[in-house]
């Protein structure tokens, strides 16, 4: 359990930093880049379908509890966004930010469980690397493409 | 500096000692193939997994394929204990049939289908049963490749434990892409080994975690599957010595034993049918009862009513001890014998029963389906680590085949186990008899040798040869040349030189009617009216006729000194030769014995006794004699009525401080009896011959008996007196006339 304590600790820390004052487009933008993150660090070491596997047990999940999170759609290419983004800026902030954290948590902790927390250090460093404001992913250059396609493989060799 | 390792979390199988065999349960989340051919008991293996992890929190999915009716599944898991009905569908365990899709539309909506349930129901167990199916159903060995990895990746995401039963054989490990994928692969079989049926199971493969690799044998019965791993569940713990040891409690066995039989040992009980070893084995654990000892026999012939009618027979109180919880007899008839499953059992009851004394009766027969000498040797160590682990000491007969040089049935046991305690029989005359050895006992230092045991009402008597203070070992102790015994004949006193020295042995050789018998006995009350307790040992006529005899002759002396003669009859009929040492032992020590005559010593070679046999019993009695502070006199029966060329006529001489010879000779036309002195050791005697008489009062010798011509060591000191001058002293040994 200090694992998942240590998890939600530093997705809390990260939602802290990121979501006052924040806009709904501003949430969900440092949602993505956090999300692409997570993902490109864990794809280094599991592959695509490994990871595809995973993503879709947290995401169904997720769905289960958090139903705004159901537009967040797996496909053969990766996440895709587009869907989540359009719904999302009809929700009240605090039922977006509940998804939001509800899905990296989970993230966090499933990848942590099945890979015997070997990866709980490092994607949790990836989260605490990500800047304190967020600017739409297409402007920003170190997020500079969609998870989407991150997803695709452009920039997920190590 | 070694880097910490986590340990997997596992799920607990509900099979007993299958847990045991994964080194903990199974690794949570693996996936696992379960193979083998149809009837090897694949199914009830998982099923029983199933239902012992099962709860509405915690759920199962049991896909079943093309192979079982979930209908007839159900019918058949109806009859086992492991099955809960109320642990079906919400409350646990969710069957599915996925034959119609397979059949109508392939793996892949098969493997959908099987991921949407898994999404729904999140379960911790997934069991595809049999995965054969989509082996069967696949169009090529890669799309069953790509089915099989991606089914395992999902599961995998899902945590679920997954167990994919097949009718695989081991070809298919090399062939098959499925046992790359798999973490796990367990083989179930049956096949014929020692004469019967059995299954075996066997973790081929175990990804990330130790794990038995043997096969071990295991059984489905009511209660569902049931493991036998003794060589995993019995292993031998290294523990220090305990510092105590047992003690038998057997009459004189202790005795052969030494200091006693270390806790913790295992001695094997060999003999040839008939040999007494059940007997042994039975009194072992009633004797240990009887010190508070808990016992356990474990028998697989004989049924505990007629074991508790033989002890009843023997005497022993044993239903008694059952009653009150000291003694369990487990009876496993042999038919039923299975070695591994009653090895396990047998470990349990006596950890259960706290049991410090085991009998095994026996491992000839527990092990007798057993064809390779090397597992036989394996269990009975495995037999020997339950009793090591437990500090108990066990006795396990064996039966050894007759005419055998081998101490075991198949010649192995004996190197495992901590002693060897043989028993033998032989024929002698028209009887057979019994012998006891301690052929082995580890770190103890025991009595070597066959010694005559009999069985008879209370149990055992064992009759030691010798004794383990050491009078065998060390020069037998010398006579005391400082004290003279009268012989209770004033003439022969004379003769000797003042009387017989204390501790000496003395022959009186002569032939019938010469009076040995009157001479013994004047030496035996003349020590009692010395005070000095005397034993009259007759193996020919009975003690009242001594008696009698002995009162005619007005040889027994009056008031209390009558008390300290004692008169014992050894019937030959009853009492063997080899048992003599131990009884005479047992009475010189209780009456405090002084003086012993053994009357007829030569009728102890009757019924096939050879001579040489003859000549060590005799020099080990004299010994004993000799070491107990006895002065003794053995009378021998001479052919010879008037020759003196025969005394020694069975080579005894050598074993005697003292010789008389008693014969008759021919004077003035008729035959008269006479004696003389041919040896005495330690001191200087008369080498005439003369003549005696026997009446009243018993022997008489002539006037003109010569005395010596001069007197040794200890010098002629008044006859019948301790060291000359020194007041008499009357002994305080307990008195009576024993008669036995």
């Amino acid at each position: 359990m200090v694992d998942e304590n240590e998890h939600a600790a530093c997705v809390d820390a990260w939602l802290e930093r990121t979501a006052n004052g924040a806009s709904v487009e501003q949430l969900v933008d440092a949602f993505e880049a956090a999300f692409t993150a997570l993902w490109r660090r864990a794809h280094q070491t599991l592959g695509d379908v490994t990871l595809g596997a995973i993503a879709d047990r947290v995401l169904y999940v997720a769905a289960e509890e958090h139903p705004v999170t159901s537009a967040l759609e797996l496909d053969a290419t990766g996440v895709s966004w587009a869907a989540f983004r359009q719904r999302a800026t009809a929700l009240p902030a605090e039922q977006l930010i509940g998804g939001v954290r509800f899905v990296l948590l989970e993230f966090l902790t499933v990848l942590g469980t099945l890979t015997g927390e070997v990866l709980s250090g490092p994607l949790r460093a990836e989260l605490e690397a990500l800047p304190s404001s967020v600017t739409r992913a297409e402007d920003a250059p170190e997020a500079g493409s969609t998870a989407s396609s991150k997803m695709n493989g452009e920039d997920s060799q190590p | 500096m070694m880097k910490k390792t986590k340990d997997l979390p596992r799920i607990t199988t509900g099979v007993r000692n299958l847990d045991d065999l994964f080194f903990g349960g199974v690794p949570a989340g693996s996936v696992t193939v379960v193979g083998g051919a149809p009837g090897a008991g694949k199914t009830i293996l998982t099923q029983q997994i199933c239902f012992h992890n099962a709860s509405a929190k915690r759920r199962v999915l049991y896909f079943s394929t093309l192979s079982e009716p979930t209908a007839k599944t159900l019918r058949y898991l109806s009859q086992f204990s492991f099955f809960d009905p109320s642990k079906l569908d919400d409350g646990g365990v969710q069957f599915i049939d996925l034959g119609i899709i397979l059949r109508q539309e392939g793996l892949e909506q098969a493997s959908s289908l099987i991921m949407a349930r898994v999404k729904k129901l999140k379960p911790a167990i997934v069991v595809i049963d049999s995965f054969k199916a989509f082996d069967d159903l696949s169009k090529s060995r890669e799309e069953l490749r790509k089915f099989g990895y991606e089914l395992a990746v999902n599961l995998m995401a899902w945590e679920t434990t997954t167990f994919l039963l097949g009718e695989y054989a081991p070809h298919d490990f090399q062939t098959n892409p499925l046992f790359s994928i798999v973490d796990a692969l367990v083989m179930a079989s049956q096949r014929e080994q020692s004469g019967e049926q059995q299954r075996f199971i066997q973790i081929v493969k175990m990804r990330g975690t130790e794990h038995s690799r043997d096969e071990h044998s295991f059984v489905i019965t009511g209660n569902g599957a049931e493991v036998f791993a003794p060589r995993v569940t019995i292993r031998r713990e290294d523990r220090e010595p305990a510092a105590d040891r047992l003690k038998t409690g057997i009459s004189k066995f202790d005795e052969l034993l030494g200091e006693g039989i270390p806790r913790g040992s295992s001695l094997l009980v060999a003999g040839v049918a008939g040999t007494g070893k059940t007997i042994l084995l039975l009194e072992f654990v009633y004797r240990g009862a009887l010190a508070g000892e808990k016992g356990i026999v474990f028998t697989f012939e004989e049924t505990e009513e007629r074991l508790r009618a033989s002890a009843r027979g023997l005497g022993w109180e044993l239903d008694r001890e059952i009653e009150r919880g000291m003694v369990e007899i487990v009876f496993i008839p042999q038919p039923e014998i299975l070695v591994e499953k009653h090895l396990l059992m047998m470990a349990e009851r006596v950890a259960a029963f706290t049991a410090r004394r085991v009998a095994v009766d026996s491992v000839s027969v527990f092990l007798h389906k057993v064809k390779d000498p090397q597992i036989s040797r394996e269990k009975t160590f495995q037999l020997a680590s339950v009793i090591q682990n437990t500090q108990a000491v066990g006795l396990f007969a064996t039966d050894i085949p007759y005419g055998s040089s081998q101490i075991s049935r198949f010649g192995v046991e004996e190197t495992v186990v901590d002693g060897v305690i043989l028993l033998s029989a032989t024929e002698q005359g028209l009887e057979r008899q019994r012998y006891i050895e301690v052929y082995k006992l580890r770190n103890t230092a025991h009595l070597k040798g066959r010694h005559n045991l009999a069985i008879g009402s209370g149990g055992l008597t064992i009759f030691p040869r010798y004794r383990a203070d050491g009078d065998s070992i060390e020069a037998p102790a010398s006579v005391d040349v400082t004290h003279r015994m009268s012989c209770g004949v004033a003439g022969l006193d004379l003769l000797l030189g003042g009387g017989l020295l204390q501790r000496s042995v003395t022959l009186v050789s002569g032939s019938a009617g010469t009076g040995k018998s009157t001479l013994g006995l004047q030496f035996i009350a003349e020590g009692a009216r010395q005070g000095e307790p005397g034993l009259f040992v007759s193996l020919e006529e009975g003690p009242a006729q001594i008696i009698k005899a002995a009162e005619a002759l007005g040889l027994l002396p009056d008031g209390p000194d009558a008390d300290l003669v004692n008169v014992m009859y050894l019937s030959r009929e009853h009492v063997q030769a080899s048992q003599f040492l131990a009884i005479l032992d047992d009475e010189i020590r209780a009456k405090q014995v002084k003086r012993l005559v053994l009357d007829g010593a030569t009728q102890m070679a009757i019924d096939g006794l050879i001579p040489e046999e003859l000549r060590q019993l005799l020099y080990t009695l004299v010994i004993r004699f000799k070491a107990l502070g006895v002065t003794s006199m053995l009378t021998l029966e001479s052919k010879a009525m008037h020759s003196t060329e025969t005394i020694t006529d069975h080579g005894f001489s050598a074993i005697s401080d003292n010789i008389i010879l008693l014969r008759y000779v021919v004077s003035s036309g008729e035959f008269r009896p006479s004696l003389a002195i041919v040896k005495t050791r330690g001191s200087s005697h008369s080498f005439a011959t003369s003549f005696y008489s026997i009446g009243a009062g018993g022997l008489h010798v002539e006037a003109g008996a010569t005395p010596p011509p001069a007197a040794g060591p200890a010098g002629a000191g008044p006859v019948g007196a301790g060291p000359v001058g020194a007041p008499r002293k009357r002994s305080k040994a307990p008195r009576g006339r024993g008669r036995r």
